[in-house]
């Protein structure tokens, strides 16, 4: 879709973050052409969801620089790099959990509203036209993550594996450029992955970006362009799944510990 | 997109959101006519005094149900901007000659700022540290009133309040009070029933997901203490003209917790609640003067056994018993 010579989605130089006494991120640097799926694999603590983090600005970095399509992240606080078009999930699922199916998406067009001032208190077209606009758009993601039945459970009540896929799509609502995803397997059983590597499979095929955290290596090698592997916080290597395979720092620290 | 299974329409949505506490069409009308009904029932002065005290504690837990139950912020400080809407209208009229409704209007912006300030001040604190600054915003507007005696004449008062004219008659005064209480919660109903609702929610529910959908929780915590704060002042503003009297006792912080009694047992976070347990906390106290000294007691029992056994509070309780009511028709 877009050649080698564009213009990176997003590129980072640099990048530290300490928590106390612990260099959870140390010196990261890469970058993320468009329309492409990075997958970040790691051991435990090795810094990616810190990384995402960075990325979505639940935490500043303490040095480093951060673009994102020509746009300068690191000072953003995180709703505004939200309305650059950078949306996430969260490895620990964070749903409006006492809202509704349905109103946990509807929450996710907050940026899109275009409703007149005044109709915020006197309902008149501009606002019933946005009305049945979102929630014609939240059926549809409903629909493509196979929730549209339970739109009026509380997300609370949903199976694990639908709370993932709830995630994505109230994600999906504030129609992002980049989707950040920590570790969306996490948990799931057989049947629930295959649901979310189809519906992954779909965004990619639609051009999405996405930077993906995974520990499940089937999902990674089906779904991601590039593997950015981490470890003590900085990069032991990137590129291609398939040269991923044959990288010898790759096995000695990662694949071949997990093998042995 | 092109991978959605076969046409999807809105219609297969569950129909319009049906809100907990949103009263119908019937509810409404049947709630109008009481409210226009009772000061003809009730004749004598300290009944039409109950039915205005009640009003105004309407408005009171309706502004205060916005921060605490929509917009889920603990604020203990009620009573601080009921007060500044009063002192600031009353003020104004006394010194500087402004008329009862614009000074009604700037008592009203008066209180809706300063609850926007202090949302922006204490926006890091949640929870607990939350209700502990704004019941010190609470103690410290208390102390100003007391002890700023060049202004506000300190614990002696402001005396020789009258109402605005043309409601001088305690009936026609509680109609604009009422008037005021079924605005200000059509107001809130229209508002709540927008985006901003889901917005407020979002905010209540979890501020880094809220904030990674685009949400700017500090601007919203403004939002949601600023209108709030607002309709406590439009209460304070309407409440001298009644009382004839200012004096600071009437806004002591522990007052706050009044107010927040009424949100919590007619049902926090919906719209009906707070008009239930506005009027039934109005009434219990009253109604039980036939008891004497013991009437507090009985009334704090009462308040614990409904927290208690009623989670849901008055409204709660109302919207199990009316499904039960149903249940039992169609079976």
């Amino acid at each position: 879709m877009t050649g080698p010579g564009a213009a990176p989605l997003l590129t980072a130089e640099d990048l530290h973050k300490r928590f106390g006494g612990v260099q959870a991120v140390g010196g990261l640097s890469f970058t993320l052409p468009p329309a492409t799926v990075l997958a970040v694999i790691g051991p435990n603590g090795a810094g990616k969801s810190t990384l995402l983090n960075l990325l979505s600005g639940v935490h500043r970095a303490d040095a480093g620089r951060l673009s994102f399509a020509g746009t300068e992240l690191a000072a953003l606080p995180a709703h505004r790099r939200a309305r650059l078009g950078l949306a996430r999930t969260f490895q620990k699922i964070r749903l409006f959990r006492h809202l509704s199916v349905l109103e946990n998406v509807l929450a996710g067009f907050y940026t899109q509203h275009r409703i007149p001032t005044w109709q915020y208190l006197l309902h008149g077209p501009a606002f019933h036209a946005d009305r049945r606009r979102c929630r014609q758009a939240a059926a549809e993601l409903l629909a493509f993550v196979g929730l549209l039945a339970r739109a009026a459970t509380p997300a609370g009540a949903l199976a694990y594996g639908e709370q993932r896929l709830l995630e994505i799509a109230r994600a999906l609502a504030t129609q992002p450029r980049l989707l950040l995803l920590d570790e969306p397997a996490a948990g799931l059983n057989g049947a629930e992955t295959e649901a979310l590597r189809v519906r992954l499979t779909a965004l990619r095929g639609r051009g999405l970006a996405m930077i993906l955290v995974e520990h499940d290596m089937d999902l990674v090698t089906r779904i991601a362009d590039q593997v950015l592997v981490m470890h003590y916080g900085q990069k032991l290597f990137a590129g291609t799944p398939a040269a991923m395979r044959e990288d010898a720092g790759v096995i000695a620290a990662y694949l071949g510990g997990e093998l042995a | 997109m092109s991978d959605v299974p076969s046409p999807v329409a809105a219609a297969s949505l569950p129909a319009a959101e049906c809100r907990p506490g949103w009263p119908g069409r019937a509810g409404a009308a049947a709630t109008l006519g009481i409210v226009a009904i009772l000061p003809l029932v009730l004749r004598d002065s300290y009944g039409r005094g109950l039915l205005i005290a009640g009003a105004l504690n309407v408005i009171q837990a309706l502004g205060l149900d916005l921060i605490l139950g929509f917009a889920g912020q603990l604020d203990l400080g009620a009573a601080a901007f009921y007060g500044i809407g009063a002192y600031v209208s009353t003020l104004l009229v006394m010194l500087a000659g402004v008329g009862f409704w614009p000074a009604l209007a700037l008592g009203t912006l008066a209180a809706g700022v300063m609850g926007g300030v202090l949302a922006l001040l204490t926006v890091r604190l949640r929870g607990h540290y939350l209700a502990i600054a704004s019941l010190g915003f609470a103690v410290i507007t208390y102390q100003v009133l007391l002890n700023w005696i060049s202004l506000t004449q300190g614990p002696l008062g402001l005396y020789g309040i009258t109402p605005p004219a043309g409601f001088t008659d305690p009936v026609r005064l509680f109609y604009l009070i009422a008037a005021c209480a079924v605005l200000v919660f059509a107001a809130l109903r229209a508002l709540l029933a927008s985006p901003v609702g889901a917005t407020l929610a979002a905010l209540r529910e979890d501020e880094i997901s809220a904030a990674s959908l685009g949400i700017d929780c500090r601007r919203w915590k403004a939002f949601a203490f600023a209108v709030g704060s607002a309709v406590a002042g439009l209460a304070g503003g309407l409440y001298p003209g009644f009382a004839g009297t200012l004096v600071p006792d009437a806004f002591a912080p522990a007052d706050s917790f009044g107010v927040l009694a009424m949100v919590i047992v007619g049902g926090i976070g919906t719209l009906r609640g707070p008009v239930l347990g506005a009027v039934v906390l109005t009434l219990a106290p009253e109604l039980l003067r036939g008891i004497g000294d013991a009437r507090m007691i009985v009334y704090g029992l009462a308040l614990t056994l409904v927290v208690l056994f009623m989670p849901g509070g008055l409204d709660g309780a109302w919207r199990m018993a009316a499904a039960r009511l149903r249940r039992n028709q169609a079976g």
